[in-house]
Order: C-alpha cells, then structure tokens, then sequence
C-alpha cells in the first residue's frame, strides 16, 4: 500500500490569493458602500471569513488530504469539519484525465469510474508521474 | 512512432472567444460607413484600431490554443492533450469505449469537418467524454483503430425501415413541447429581432383566424391553438430531419446506426456496454400493436437532441425475431409477477384528484378574476385533456405491468408519465433494487418495487402494487444470478 499526500506549495500560493482576494473585498467595501455600519459588517465578515481559510481552513484540508493505492482500492481521506473517505475499485476505472502544471502541486488526476469522478489534487510533480504510471498500466491491462 | 493530429482549423473560432461577435458588428457598421477615400480609410482606423486589435488578440489566442490541443491514437487508447501552461491529458482505452458518435453537419461538410464523440460508462451526467472538431482524414486514421462494423461480410443483421414507418416515428414522437424549445432556442439566440417576428406572428394570426373564424372562442385562444399545432409541425419536421435515413447493421460486437440527411450521423455502439433496451409505446402505439425499441448506452442518445433508438418502429409481431437478431434478448407477453386488478387505486389515486381538482380551480378563478373567464375555461380544457389521459394510460398499465424473468432476462414492464416502458436486461446488470411500502400497502401486504440498471444517467424502473411476497422472489431470483 502506498500513501500520498498533498503537495504543501500549492497552500502557501492559495493563502496569498486568499489574502490578496480579501484586502481587495475590503478596499471595494471601504470606496462603494455608503453605509458606515453595512461597511463596518461587512469589512469585519470578510476580513474573519479570510483569516479562517488562511490560517486554520487551508492548513486543515491539506493536513487530511491522503491518498492511499492499494492492489486493486485507491482510498481518498479528506474534508475538515466532516471527514470523508471515498474508495474505488481500480478495475471500475473507465478512463484518465490528467492536468499538469510545471508549478510544483498544483498536477492532479480525475479517474473516471462506473458511475463517479474521483479526483486527486495537489500532488508534486514527482508523486504524479509514479502515480499516473502505475493508473495507466494498471488501467490499460485489465 | 505516434503520429500527433490537430483538431479541424474550425476550432479555432470557437477557441477564440465565445462573445467574439460584440466586436464584429462594431467592425461591420465601420465597414458599412466606409467610402472608397484614402482619408477616409485613415479616419476608420483610427476609430476602429483598438475594435481590430481585440479581435486579433482573441483570434491570436484561439490559435494558440488550438496549435496547443492535439490527439494521438494507438492500438490501445485515444489520447486528446490540450491546455498551454497547464497541461490537460485525457487517455480513454479503447476497449472501454461504450459508444462513438460522428456527426457531419451541413454547414461543416464545405469546410470537411465532423463532429467526433467518444464515450465510456464512467460519470453521471450525460455529458460526453471527448469531443473532437476534426478533419475527414484525421477520423479516417482515428477510425482504423477504434473496432466498426467495416467488413461486409461479418454483417449478421441489416435492416431500413421504410420512409412511411420514419413518418409515423416522427409524428408519435414529437411534440408542441419540443417544438416549443425550437422557437425558444431560435428566441434566445435570434435576440430581439427573432422575438419580433414570434410576436407580430401570433398577432397576425389572431388578427387573420379572427376575420373567418365566428365563434364564442376570443380570437387570442384560437392564436394559442395554432400556435401550438405550429410548434407541433416543427417538432415533427425536425425528427423528420433528424432520422431520414435511418439504417442499423451489426457484426457478432459493434451495432452500427446511420440517421440523417441533412446533418448526417453515425453511431457504433459495443453490443457488451448496452446497459438495457427500452421498448417504448404510448396509447396510440398500443391500440396498434406497434412499438419503438431504444436502448441505453453511454454516448448513444446522451445528448438529448438525439432518442437512443434502435429501431423506430416496429410491429410486436415482429419484435421477437428482430430483437433476438439485433442484441440477443427476447420480449415476454406474459407477466410473472403483476399487481392483482383490486390494486386499481394504487395505479390512478393520484390522476384522479387532479383531474377533480381542476375544475374547482376554474370556478375559483372565474369567481374571483370574472374578466379571464374564457382563458380560464380554455385553460381547464387545455389541462383536463391531459389529466384524463393520464387516468386512462394508468389504468391500462395496471393490467400491463410486471416483472417476468425470461430466458436469462428480467424484463420488467411499467408505465412513466405518458408512456408505457419495457425495460430488458440480463440480471446481473441490476445495480440497484428497491422495496417501499406505504402505510395503505403495508395493511394490504403490497409494495412498489423499483430496479436501477446500471447507467450514466440513473433511471428508475417502478412496478407498483406488487405483493411483498413475490417482491422477495424477484429479489432471490436476480442475487442467483449475481
């Protein structure tokens, strides 16, 4: 059994995007909203909702994020306030769809089943071409 | 070594930008001012230099896009990579292909293009699992390699039915709702100018049914029913259209089915991924013993423009021999398992309340809003015609329903809204299989039965009023065979 986990880079580049998305939120609250008070709300929901993923909500989903290969099971663990486990059997899989990116993390593989999609997101690049290797032989020879 | 192959140049456009056409009429208005004049000239570019370098960068980028999307195909799998940064691959094995779709569209066929779709059992919407703008020769090289029913003499069945039965189909099978959406589609993509001429066409109409037509009925409803015939003469047009032609043929793996003149298409279909055959037949159908035989396949009939059929019409005298030639199965007129003739209430309960209940609806309506009494009243007409129908197709399915094993089948016959359904499969294709009582069955031991197969788009099959008892035989019969 070989166990994946996410990549860490591709959070940090998220964090930042959530930071860079929330100061913006909040410069359009500061120059569009009349209402002192709907601004003050609003500026205050959006800079808690930005600290939550930054520092507690990102970190959380990519700490639970495992992937788990068996022989013939792939096992996804994931979810933050509600754990999830999703299994498929590798003979199920119908077809491979992949997307890589030369930034580290951010490769992921959809594995079209009988009846379902299970994506696996974030792995290194490293991680990903073992991964896909073995998907696609194994998929290929049953 | 893999040859790679580009997608038609045609794609190019619908890489572009979707919306490209906002630019264009900017440009076609500069064009329609322009006089023959140098200065002239030099004033439109000027005005217009930044409209054209919009539409050079969208064109520039669709391009590059399409140089980027390219398509391999071995002996063992289709492989379609696109995407310039991020790079997307999307490898489907051959041997999992459920159905593959080419589509020669009028307007494409100057420019020797198609439309090629592939399909495999995986997901859950209808969507397909590639699609490809390509040329004639790169389908030519991708169609060596997917398995066709090519050779002439591994065909082990042929059949065309004759224009007169395409005729019926198209006339049973189409709709004022279909036709509906046509106009609809046309409204929405045609704009403001399309909306203009529905609008001046129902007002002309009105005002002409008026002038020859004395009735009590206002001039509006009798525009209304026109309309609706209208819609229902397109719809019938468009599956005319659509299913010209139709032709199927098989080997001992791949059935094949041309349909088509105007957008030709051909579908080739792996015997062993059919999920299971829907004969289908409504009231008209019934009293004349013919029906339509469709199946489900991932790919096949997916797109909703398209019925999955596999023969449009056929007599039930016939549909033995044809359906044991074509997929090996064969239909049972006797039912193992059916709801007993006291279940009746079961079956119309709920036909019945809302065909009662339309008429106090109307006399609310015309109590309270005195002005729309007429529309009221077509309005109850419109749905009582509809509501009665109902009660009559449920009471019929009351004596035709059931669940019957035979010959290493399970077929199981029930009605859904309009429609009476024969669903055929080998038993080791159910996926899912539901028992629920209410508490008026419980008292009277019944239950309604429903069997999913397994598919992309999930469908229930449901026999009501079945005992609980006989609920459980079907259940041990179908593990048996698990």
């Amino acid at each position: 059994m070989k166990i994946y986990s996410a990549d860490k880079t591709p959070m940090n580049i998220i964090r930042i995007l959530t930071a860079v998305i929330t100061v913006i939120l909040l410069i359009l609250c500061r120059i569009f909203i009349p209402f002192y008070m709907l601004m003050i709300i609003l500026m205050s929901i959006f800079s808690a909702v930005g600290i939550i993923l930054i520092f507690f909500y990102f970190p959380a989903m990519f700490r639970n994020l495992e992937f788990y290969f068996g022989e013939d099971t792939i096992t996804k663990k994931y979810g933050v306030f509600f754990k999830r486990e999703q299994t498929i059997n590798i003979s199920s899989v119908q077809y491979i769809t992949t997307g890589f990116c030369r930034l580290e993390g951010f490769c992921f593989i959809v594995l079209n089943v009988y009846g379902g999609t299970m994506i696996i997101p974030f792995l290194s690049n490293r991680n990903f071409k073992s991964v896909v290797n073995q998907l696609e032989y194994t998929v290929k020879r049953k | 070594m893999i040859r790679l192959y580009h997608e038609h140049p045609l794609k190019i456009l619908k890489y572009s930008a979707k919306n490209i056409w906002l630019l264009i009429f900017p440009l076609l208005r500069g064009i329609k001012a322009f006089r023959l004049d140098v200065n002239r000239l030099y004033e439109w570019i000027k005005g217009s230099w930044f409209d054209l370098l919009i539409i050079l960068a969208i064109l520039l980028f669709g391009y590059i896009k399409w140089k980027f999307s390219l398509i391999s195909v071995t002996d063992s799998s289709i492989i379609h990579r696109q995407g310039i940064i991020f790079k997307i691959k999307t490898d489907i094995p051959i041997k999992n292909i459920s159905s593959v779709t080419i589509e020669h569209p009028f307007h494409l066929r100057i420019f020797r293009a198609v439309k090629f779709y592939a399909d495999t059992r995986s997901g859950t919407t209808p969507s397909n699992d590639m699609y490809l703008l390509l040329q004639r020769k790169t389908l030519d090289a991708i169609m060596k390699k997917i398995p066709s029913v090519s050779r002439q003499n591994s065909i082990k069945y042929s059949h065309k039915p004759k224009l007169y039965l395409i005729f019926l189909f198209s006339a049973l099978f189409s709709s004022s709702l279909s036709g509906i959406i046509y106009i609809g589609a046309f409204f929405f993509q045609g704009g403001e100018i399309a909306k203009d001429i529905i609008l001046t066409s129902i007002d002309i109409i009105s005002a002409e049914t008026s002038k020859f037509i004395v009735s009590a009925v206002p001039p509006v409803i009798w525009g209304i029913m026109i309309f609706l015939l209208s819609t229902w003469i397109i719809s019938f047009i468009v599956n005319l259209i659509r299913y010209s032609g139709f032709s199927i043929r098989h080997d001992s793996d791949i059935i094949e089915i041309k349909c088509g003149y105007i957008t030709k298409r051909r579908f080739n279909i792996f015997m062993k991924k059919i999920n299971y055959i829907d004969i289908r037949q409504n009231v008209i159908m019934k009293l004349f013993r013919v029906m339509s035989v469709n199946i489900s396949c991932s790919g096949y009939g997916s797109n909703t423009k398209n019925l999955p059929v596999l023969v449009p019409i056929i007599t039930k005298r016939t549909l033995n021999e044809n359906l044991s030639d074509i997929v090996h199965a064969r239909f049972s007129i006797a039912k193992q398992y059916k709801p007993k003739l006291t279940s009746f209430w079961q079956y119309i309960w709920i036909s019945v309340i809302i065909s009662v209940l339309i008429l106090p609806v109307t006399a609310l309506t015309t109590y309270f809003f005195p002005a729309f009494h007429e529309l009221a009243v077509f309005v109850t007409v419109m749905a009582e015609i509809p509501a009665l129908w109902s009660v009559i197709v449920n009471l019929t399915a009351l004596f035709t329903s059931g669940i019957t094993f035979n010959d290493g089948y399970i077929q199981i016959n029930y009605a859904k809204g309009l429609s009476f359904h024969t669903a055929i499969a080998e038993p080791e294709k159910v996926a899912s299989f539901q028992i629920k009582q209410s508490p008026f069955q419980r008292i009277f031991k019944k239950c309604t039965v429903s069997v999913y197969f397994g598919s992309e788009i999930s469908v229930r099959h449901t026999v009501k009023a079945i005992p609980v008892d006989d609920a459980k035989k079907i259940l041990d019969t179908i593990n048996l065979y698990l």
